[in-house]
């Protein structure tokens, strides 16, 4: 059974599957990241690594 | 120095504030494990850079000819260098983005000194020869085995991490150190498993072409998620922390996260274009390769742009300027990469140095300068030290930067030259070099220019290192006091869970849904590459068309061993393309069923020598027999490495048995009696070789030499199918 399936599928038109599927998933994540709402939940996210105060400690190392 | 924050950043949360401390201990651990094999790694691999010049390097010494440090190489500077790097970078942003300590002080402690000990086993095995013979896969299977336990301690820890973690949001990089956990685990799972013969020795499961593309698929997304996910994760987290700014647009770094997961995993088919892989399969890997470009890039400048403002850093703050560096050269090697799967364009650039130049400027520039940028920015917080010396930073930049140049530019040079050198034909189909060793020759000089740009590139390094040792002279006497940080406990997660209504701070916060969405991601091109070809051998059956094949005699199987473990695979193709200037010089294409019964496959990366498909036959035994003792003695301008050990050392006979039960194990169609009779068999085969070299005049040459059965194999090639074959021009 899972022999005669698999020797069915049309692997020539992978690569077509495989395109149809990608423009998918970059249409669906293009529709994501714009949602509603999203702007916060964004802002607060791209803050994430510069607010750490913890960091303070190595002020006055070469990067500061 | 104070080392106790308050953070008091209370966001309006309800929760009781706590008051924590970060693990650096095992920061430090893996930076200085990041910096000593970085060391070790560039050492090898100028040893065999000067090799490929100067061949009398390491001459008669086994265990340091090209064929067994150059894994050694590819090992260290992946596994070792860039390996340790991912881990304290990871570790180190993890806590902070995710305000609390690792999960586990034990299980971070196991990781590392796991890691260690696989790295250690892994310079002890492989200048022995103790190999799978698989790319970047070579380590046998109890290493295989620690690998997946200190791979999945990891994963544990990382996983537990984000469970405990009190900031309810996961930022990119987060994402980035998931998808990488996750497909390495499968692709090092999938890709190792083996039947052991010794504790030294296995064979793959896989044979032929399903091994080789399984291998592919393995190795491709070895350096998708190992040498890029996790530092593209690092890139999101200290490009804007050096240079204070947050992330050019983070609705980029979403979309290129899905699309960079989705894409990679179908790509691995794209290192076997032009090859007996059926082409559906090959088209496949061309296609996605292409797209792979468009993320690539996206990511790219989501990293550089994130300098928008603040561009003066690149001339002030050395540690930017080798990130954003890196980046640039992540950028040239992912425009490279989609060019090189093109199939005309791999015609020419496959097998060459076009590729070595190709992973180099990945490896050296991407790799190497994050990784130096990362370090340089936490020496100084790690261990509480005085500023690092900032000429000694910008002269390793451009020694660095000049080093990466000098190198891929030679390398591309001498790739072209010699990819063009092989097309090469006049008018009547003619080869205008049809002796191999001339392209060799042509390409020596720019073996020199290479190294010199090796040597460049590993004496900045230096300069990092004494850098880095003299800060650290200086780190203040509490730097072990562990940095402390307060933040609201998060107890939300488990409410959001269970709140009615589906909402994306849901999505967002749930990481196991992340985790199941990226690995459904990675196996939707898995399955459909690589299922069609494990799953049914009656499916393999029918892409071979009942095709007899024959299999290797015991004796002959010794000598595949040998070949295995002297790493000829590293400079010899077995696989003769469909190209008409491939098929001219070595005979015709290699087809898919002439390996199917190899385990594992070799047909090669790189063709520092010949191609060997249809070696058999073309040479008297004595001719291999002088050859393998001294290359120059017949081939006057050979770089070849001598091989006068396998004159003197002694075939293992009694091993044999076993090892051809394993292969009958694995399919390979031989009978009981082959197995019972292994032994004798191949003393009685190892007889007429021996007779025939002696009756041509070799001297002192017993049945139980390693040369012997060397030659058996190699007389093999190209005749495991009956139809005689066509002998192509030397
Ligand atoms: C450093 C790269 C390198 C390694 C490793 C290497 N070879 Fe070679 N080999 C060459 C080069 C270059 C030539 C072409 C010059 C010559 O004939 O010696 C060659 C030629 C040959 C030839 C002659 C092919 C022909 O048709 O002209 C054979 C056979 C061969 N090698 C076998 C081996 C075997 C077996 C091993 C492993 C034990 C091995 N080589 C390892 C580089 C290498």
């Amino acid at each position: 059974m899972i022999k005669e399936a698999l020797a069915r599928i049309p692997l020539q038109h992978m690569s077509i599957v495989g395109l149809i599927l990608f423009i998918l998933l970059f249409a669906g994540a293009v529709l994501w990241v714009n949602r509603k709402g999203s702007d916060k939940v964004y802002k607060h996210l791209e803050e994430m690594p510069l607010d750490l105060d913890s960091d303070a400690t190595a002020r006055g190392g070469v990067n500061e | 120095m104070n080392n106790q924050q308050s953070s008091g950043a209370n966001t309006g949360s309800q929760n009781q504030v706590e008051s924590f401390q970060y693990d650096d201990d095992i920061v430090r651990k893996f930076t200085l494990a990041t910096l000593t094999w970085g060391l070790v790694a560039m050492l090898a691999g100028l040893y065999i850079a000067l090799q490929l010049a100067y061949f009398k390097l390491g001459q008669n010494l086994p265990w340091l000819s090209f064929g067994r440090i150059r894994p050694l190489h590819t090992n260290a500077a992946i596994f070792a260098f860039a390996g340790n790097a991912i881990f304290a970078g990871i570790y180190y942003s993890t806590q902070r983005l995710l305000r609390t300590r690792l999960w586990s002080d034990a299980v971070s402690r196991f990781h590392f000194w796991g890691w260690q000990t696989i790295i250690v086993s892994a310079a002890l095995t492989l200048p022995f020869g103790i190999t799978q013979g698989k790319e970047y896969a070579e380590l046998e299977w109890p290493i295989d085995i620690l690998i997946a336990v200190v791979w999945v301690a990891f994963g544990l820890n990382l996983l537990q991490t984000i469970r405990i973690r009190r900031e309810k949001h996961i930022y990119v990089a987060i994402w980035f150190y998931i998808a990488t956990f996750i497909t390495v685990a499968v692709l090092h799972i999938v890709n190792s498993l083996a039947i052991p013969v010794t504790f030294f020795k296995s064979y793959e499961i896989y044979a032929g072409v399903t091994d080789a593309l399984v291998q592919w698929w393995y190795g491709h997304n070895a350096v998708a998620f190992f040498l890029t996910t996790p530092f593209l994760g690092l890139m999101y987290y200290f490009i804007p922390k050096a240079v204070n700014r947050p992330v050019y647009s983070y609705r980029l770094s979403v979309i290129h996260f899905w699309t960079l997961v989705f894409i990679y995993i179908w790509a691995g088919p794209h290192h076997l274009l032009n090859t007996a892989l059926p082409d559906w399969a090959q088209t496949v890997g061309m296609v996605f390769s292409v797209m792979l470009w468009i993320p690539s890039w996206g990511g790219m400048i989501n990293g550089i742009l994130t300098l928008r403002g603040a561009w003066d850093k690149l001339r002030t703050d050395p540690p930017t300027k080798f990130l954003v560096a890196a980046t640039t050269f992540y950028g040239m090697a992912t425009f490279e990469g989609p060019l090189l799967a093109i199939k005309s364009v791999s015609a020419l650039a496959h097998y060459t140095d076009w590729i070595i130049a190709h992973v180099h400027a990945g490896a050296l520039g991407w790799n190497g300068l994050l990784s130096f940028g990362m370090i340089y920015y936490l020496v100084p917080r790690l261990w509480k030290t005085k500023p690092l010396n900032v000429s000694w930073m910008n002269i390793h930049f451009w020694t660095a930067t000049v080093g990466i140049l000098i190198y891929t530019i030679s390398m591309w040079a001498a790739g072209i030259t010699q990819g063009l050198m092989w097309m090469g034909m006049d008018s009547a189909g003619k080869l205008l070099y049809p002796d191999f060793v001339q392209t060799v020759i042509r390409i020596v000089p720019l073996y020199w220019v290479r190294a010199f740009g090796g040597l460049l590139y590993l004496s900045g390094f230096v300069l990092m290192l004494v850098n880095v040792y003299q800060a650290i002279q200086t780190a203040s006497a509490d730097y072990t006091n562990e940095v402390t940080d307060r933040y609201p406990r998060f107890k939300a997660l488990t409410e959001k869970l269970f709140s009615p209504g589906f909402t994306h701070e849901r999505l967002e916060a749930m990481p196991m849904v992340l985790a199941g969405l990226a690995l459904v991601g990675i196996l939707i091109g898995t399955a459909v590459e690589i299922v069609p070809f494990v799953t049914a051998n009656s499916y393999s059956e029918s892409i071979y068309q009942g095709a007899k094949v024959k299999h290797y005699t015991p004796l002959e199987q010794a000598g595949r061993d040998i070949y295995v473990r002297e790493g000829c695979y590293l400079c010899h193709s077995q696989m003769i393309r469909k190209l008409d200037f491939d098929v001219v010089r070595y005979g015709p294409e290699s087809k898919m069923e002439e390996s199917m019964w190899d385990h594992p496959f070799q047909w090669g990366s790189k063709r520092i020598g010949p191609d060997l498909a249809r070696e058999g036959g073309k040479f008297p035994n004595l001719w291999h027999y002088r050859h393998m003792n001294n290359p120059r003695d017949l081939t006057a301008q050979s770089i070849m490495p001598s091989y006068p050990w396998l004159l003197s050392d002694k075939t293992d006979f009694e091993v044999l048995s076993k090892k051809i039960s394993v292969l009958k194990t694995l399919g390979v169609p031989y009978s009981d009696d082959d197995v019972s009779n292994a032994v004798a068999l191949a003393h009685a085969q190892a007889k007429i070789i021996v007779d025939d070299l002696k009756a041509n005049g070799a001297t002192m040459v017993d049945e139980d030499r390693e040369i012997v059965a060397l030659i058996a194999y190699l007389q093999l090639l190209g005749k495991q199918i009956e139809a005689p074959q066509k002998v192509g021009a030397r």
